[in-house]
């Protein structure tokens, strides 16, 4: 994945990734983030999809898989 | 389960652009579904530290036939398949700490300390933190950090 200028950063609670200017998680409402990241997985059918159940993500959404 | 169970596929990209054809793969999808076309795609994963490969979770290689097709940085439309033994390898790995012992040696591979060798002198396996002595120092500083910070380099005996 692309190190060179990362367009998102993630909440520390939900995972989720959002814009870098975002100030609020429009998901779960934390001001928590962290810009340092690695891996994605984007939920398009959580009810199919085994990979979202492995990582307990519940929502359609892009995530980040590693927090650091 | 049904014939309706997603499989995972790898498809090759240029390196460093996985996360584009995720975003543009993530935009064909929502404006197919939009015209009520579902192509089943569950997910697209790029798994930590894995390069020139993103991968597609689906219940029918058709649907990403349909929405691969002519996407830049895409290096291939063959499809690989992958066992979900071995993506979740690669979205869930198995903590460093787990497998350092007191005695080993390990590289750092970020921060300040990045590059150095240090031998482990003590691990916490809960906080997932190691507490290292840098072996190109004069002195033995111990200095504690993340086990995310290193590499397993030599079993210590």
């Amino acid at each position: 994945m692309s190190t060179r200028g990362k367009p998102f950063k993630v909440c520390r609670k939900c995972k989720t990734l959002v814009d870098k200017k975002a100030e609020v998680c429009p998901v779960c409402g934390s001001k928590d983030f962290s810009e340092e990241w690695e891996g994605v997985v984007v939920v398009i059918d959580p009810a199919k999809s085994s990979i979202s159940k492995e990582l307990e993500l519940t929502k359609p959404g892009r995530y980040a898989i590693k927090v650091v | 389960m049904s014939s309706e169970e997603a499989k995972i596929y790898a498809v090759r990209t240029t390196v460093g652009r996985e996360l584009d054809v995720v975003l543009i793969l993530e935009r064909r999808i929502k404006e197919l579904a939009e015209k009520g076309e579902d192509v089943g795609i569950a997910s697209l994963i790029i798994p930590p530290g894995v390069r020139g490969y993103i991968f597609i979770e689906a219940t029918k290689p058709t649907g990403i036939y349909k929405v691969i097709s002519e996407v830049k940085h895409l290096k291939s439309s063959s499809l690989i398949l992958v066992s979900k033994e071995e993506i979740e390898r690669l979205i869930k790995p198995k903590p460093v700490v787990e497998s350092i012992k007191v005695g080993d040696i390990v590289e750092i591979v970020r921060g300040p300390f990045k590059g150095m060798r240090a031998q482990v002198t003590n691990v916490d396996k809960n906080k997932n933190m190691l507490t290292v002595s840098i072996l190109e120092a004069t002195h033995a500083i111990p200095i504690t950090i993340s086990g995310e910070y290193v590499k397993p380099v030599k079993k210590g005996d």
